[in-house]
């Protein structure tokens, strides 16, 4: 049974856009409540959150300000931020709706449901203290979705192009937040006040929860809040879903999967993720976090090779 | 269940005297029991039911939340067995006519050189192709899927209004509302015989595989893409009949082949079923602009090497002025009398037709005949005097264009109104799915539109219009003594143009056209009004409610398997029905003047009516 490449190509997406509203969600989620308990200026709190997925410029035309509210706002559910929950949640159901004779009934629905109940909203969220409940709707659809899709979905190409862009996202993301936090961490040492220093405890231990690591780093790691215990567990745990690692290891898992359909016929690809996998698999967190090699850079860079061997593999026209 | 059915229409659930119909009988007292509240509370799960599943269809232009659920009314409209054997017959004829008059004007076009329909009107339609000229389809099919729509007038006769032969749309709604009711009233279906209608996808996926020029060929269908007011459908036929749904870009030609491109390389692709009009199929062929196509298609179809339900150019012959002729072609091709009737139309072409609807242009509906969807229409009763002038004027610079018919109007059915919490008598019509298979087969029932607002002749979707569930029976009604009717009826049905058929006469529809004779063809059998299954009831013998109650056993309760059609369904449906704002005197002061003269004006059809379906799913479907 072949796969049409426009179908392919909705699958790998909805797969990528979905982990991304997923984890848009946990990051703010995260970060809104531990700002409540910072002092300083909001502005300060919410930057790092801000780089890691862009558009201050359109933000500050928009809003006029940059502070916690005007931030949630154009991470929840602005439609005019295309990384938002909304936009992402809006993406993944356009790309759904194109293939909708081609997944399960249900796994549409739920999608649907989570369109109809969160890219509507506005302010009024905000004012009712309802961004919590915003960001955990937005993560439940996107476990609720992918569950659906792990009990219904045939396990054939179209659910490896789904799981590829699923592995691929989470793994860049975890990467980029990663980055991030490494970049802010140096900074903050150069100034190197103590009052700093529990503030950077605090984004550590943020880092995690965004990616849900919180609880099985310290079950992992008893020795407290080390920065480099942390990297080195979002980085390349072996046994942690949403660690870089195992994200790549699933991703050459779902490619090698698509492979055996059209067996030999992009060795490109696989070279890539085997690369990719092979590096994660090598490296110590000394040599990614102090020797950069490889780099976190590179690493990304490696991701988005893989991202790109795709598409020219499967899906551009022939 | 408070009602009140007026006597100025044909109700379909109560007589004249206010009684229930045999039929309606179960779902009255199930309405009874179940209570206004509970009932509006159930109503309300629908809409959250077609909303969560995103059953909806596209308003265009519209920013946000341009998807739209189509408005339901859960009381059901029900057909009795005897009447559907009727519906069906007639419809069968009908379309074996209509395809043998496009093999037949496709190729050495025997009816225009007979005479019977002027050629310059075949020739002159926009919809002729003349691209496709010669070409043989597989099995001679040229329409493979037909959305008649019937209405009924005033005496409860059905008419067609209209053949949508390209590719009609709103058979998913009809999916969709059946899963709907049995999930949110499953009691209403209880015991009461219904005839399920899932097995719609089966038998469209069996017609098409049946024209495949390769064995086991591989079937997809082909949309204009999701912003389509349609896809939800496209979308639904695919996923039931487990088919690739592709767009144009999914497809191409290359070696005098069709192929779709897949991760592993191409796949050749050997029957579409495409639900993109003719002009937008083939930018070599037809509309250079359009890329909702396959560039070389047309030139593969030619050779036979891909088949395409609906074939190029069956458009043809549901133009307005084409459709006036059917019942000629229904004599001409099969040498029998029409079994359904048309509404009587003037044809702008005809001289003297033409001059009768300009004189009388106030009391009738005009349309141009290549519109669809309600575009270019003229209400006389409910225009200023103005605008009727001013169409006019069009309509003389370019007769060809436009029909005109008396206004008909629609019966009636009662529908729950949210807003007053209780029934109301609301206008409707019916679009059965005709499969043009070998059996022709036709899925009981169809969809049912209705004119939610209030006084409204206008069923569109586009104009408050909504769609019923609609249930076709094994059985003529429990209640009254109706096994001899039944009987009766069923095998008029069951006879090619039978004595039932035949006594659909046209009487009614005859007179309050002036001066103009209607029909070439006397008909001196007498009309079975609507309310024949009572009368036939009422003058059955008391042994024969005996054996009806003997040999009646209480209908299973037919429930459609509720795992086949677990999904969404619906699209919008395109269809919209234009009526118009009758400002009646419709059935009632017609003249019933039985035996007209017959005239030389050949004036082919029966009815008229001012409804239509909107054909054109293109409108913005960039994909």
């Amino acid at each position: 049974m072949l796969l049409l490449s426009r179908l392919a190509e909705s699958l790998y997406w909805i797969g990528r856009y979905m982990e991304r509203a997923e984890n848009t969600a946990r990051l703010l989620n995260v970060n809104y409540y531990a700002t409540l308990e910072m002092t300083g200026r909001g502005r300060e709190h919410w930057a790092p959150l801000l780089e890691l997925t862009g558009g201050e410029a359109e933000l500050r035309t928009k809003y006029g300000r940059l502070d916690a509210r005007s931030i949630s706002s154009w991470m929840a559910f602005d439609r005019d931020n295309p990384s938002s929950i909304a936009n992402s949640l809006v993406r993944a159901r356009e790309n759904a709706r194109g293939l909708r004779d081609r997944i399960p009934s249900e796994m549409w629905e739920s999608l649907n449901r989570a369109y109809l109940t969160l890219c509507f909203e506005n302010g009024d969220i905000l004012d009712r203290d309802g961004l919590f409940e915003y960001c955990v709707a937005a993560r439940d659809a996107s476990q609720f979705f992918f569950g659906i899709a792990f009990a219904t979905l045939p396990r054939d190409e179209g659910w490896s192009f789904m799981r590829a862009g699923q592995t691929l996202e989470r793994g860049d993301n975890t990467l980029r937040v990663l980055q991030n936090r490494l970049k802010d961490a140096a900074a903050s040492a150069l100034r190197n006040d103590p009052a700093g220093r529990t503030l950077q405890d605090q984004r550590w231990v943020s880092a995690l929860k965004g990616a849900s690591a919180y609880e099985a780093f310290r079950k992992s790691v008893h020795s407290g809040i080390n920065p480099t215990r942390i990297a080195e567990f979002l980085l390349l745990d072996e046994y942690f879903p949403r660690s870089v690692r195992y994200s790549a290891e699933n991703l050459h898992d779902a490619l090698v999967q698509i492979d055996r359909h059209h067996p030999g016929a992009h060795p490109e690809v696989l070279r890539l993720s085997r690369w990719l996998v092979a590096r994660l698999q090598f490296a110590s967190v000394g040599h990614i976090v102090e020797d950069e090699y490889p780099s976190i850079e590179e690493l990304l860079s490696d991701i988005n090779q893989v991202g790109a061997a795709i598409n020219t593999a499967y899906f551009e026209l022939e | 269940m408070k009602y009140e059915p007026g006597s100025k229409f044909f109700d379909e659930m109560f007589t004249a005297q206010g009684e229930v119909r045999p039929h309606y009988q179960g779902v009255l007292d199930y309405l009874d029991r179940l209570g206004v509240r509970e009932f509006q509370r159930r109503h309300e799960l629908l809409d959250v039911a077609f909303r969560n599943q995103g059953i909806t269809f596209t308003v265009y232009g519209d920013a946000q939340g341009t998807e739209r659920t189509f408005p339901f009314d859960p009381v059901p409209r029900i057909i009795p067995a005897s009447e559907w054997a009727h519906i069906e017959t007639g419809l069968t004829q009908r379309v074996k006519a209509l395809n043998a008059f496009l093999r037949d004007i496709y190729s050495a076009a025997e009816i225009l050189g007979d005479g019977v329909i002027p050629a310059e009107l075949v020739y002159t339609s926009v919809h002729f192709r003349r691209e496709v000229h010669g070409v043989m389809p597989p099995n001679g099919l040229y329409t493979h899927i037909v959305g008649t729509d019937l209405i009924r007038d005033e005496q409860g006769k059905y008419l067609v209004l209209e053949d949508n032969l390209r590719s009609p749309s709103g058979v998913s709604y009809l999916m969709a509302n059946r899963q709907a009711m049995t999930r949110i009233y499953p009691g209403m279906f209880e015991n009461q015989g219904v005839r399920p209608v899932q097995q719609y996808a089966t038998e469209l996926q069996k017609l098409l595989s049946s024209v495949s020029p390769r064995e086991n060929g591989t079937v997809v269908v082909l949309t204009p893409g999701m912003y389509n007011s349609a896809y939800f459908e496209h979308a639904y036929l695919a996923q039931q009949m487990g088919v690739e749904l592709v767009e144009g870009r999914d497809l191409f030609v290359d070696g005098g082949r069709v192929w779709m491109r897949t991760t592993g390389g191409r796949q050749q692709v050997d029957v579409i079923y495409r639900r993109v009009d003719d002009d937008f199929l083939d930018s070599l062929a037809f509309r250079r602009d359009s890329s909702l196509g396959v560039p070389g298609l047309v030139e593969v179809y030619r050779q036979g090497r891909v088949a395409i339900a609906n074939a190029i150019g069956t458009g043809v012959a549901d133009d307005k002025a084409v459709y006036a002729y059917v019942p000629d072609m229904i004599r001409y091709y099969l040498n029998e009398e029409p079994i359904l009737h048309n509404v009587p139309t003037f044809l702008g072409w005809n001289a003297e037709h033409l001059e009768h609807m300009l004189s009388n242009a106030a009391e009738m509906v005009f349309k141009a005949v290549g519109e669809a969807g309600g575009y270019g229409m003229l209400i006389g009763p409910a225009a200023t005097t103005a605008e009727i002038s001013e169409y006019l004027d069009k309509v003389r610079a370019n007769p060809r264009e436009f029909i005109a018919q008396p206004v008909v109007g629609l019966s009636r059915h009662p529908t729950f109104y949210p807003d007053s919490a209780e029934f109301e008598g609301a206008h409707i019509d019916l679009r059965p799915y005709v499969l043009c298979g070998d059996p022709v087969t036709i899925v009981p029932g169809g969809l049912t539109r209705v004119a939610l607002r209030r006084g409204s002749l206008v069923v569109n979707s586009s104009q408050g219009g909504g769609s019923k569930d609609t249930w076709v029976l094994d059985h003529d009604g429990p209640i009254e003594p109706s096994g001899m009717s039944q009987f009766m009826q069923g095998n008029a049905g069951g006879e090619a143009a039978g004595g039932q058929a035949q006594s659909q006469s046209q009487a009614q529809f005859q007179g309050g056209f002036g001066s103009v004779p209607i029909d070439a063809t006397p008909d001196p059998h007498v009309t079975l009004s609507p309310e024949h299954a009572e009368v036939r009831g009422r003058a059955a013998e008391e042994a024969q409610i005996e054996a009806y109650e003997q040999s009646h056993e209480p209908p299973p309760a037919t429930r459609p398997d509720v795992k086949q059609h677990q999904s969404q369904s619906q699209s919008q449906s395109q269809s919209q029905s234009q009526s118009q704002g009758q400002s009646q005197s419709g059935g009632g002061s017609q003249s019933q003047g039985q035996s007209q003269s017959q005239g030389t004006v050949t004036s082919p059809g029966g009815q008229s009516y001012q409804q239509q379906l909107e054909k054109d799913e293109l409108k913005g479907g960039e994909g």
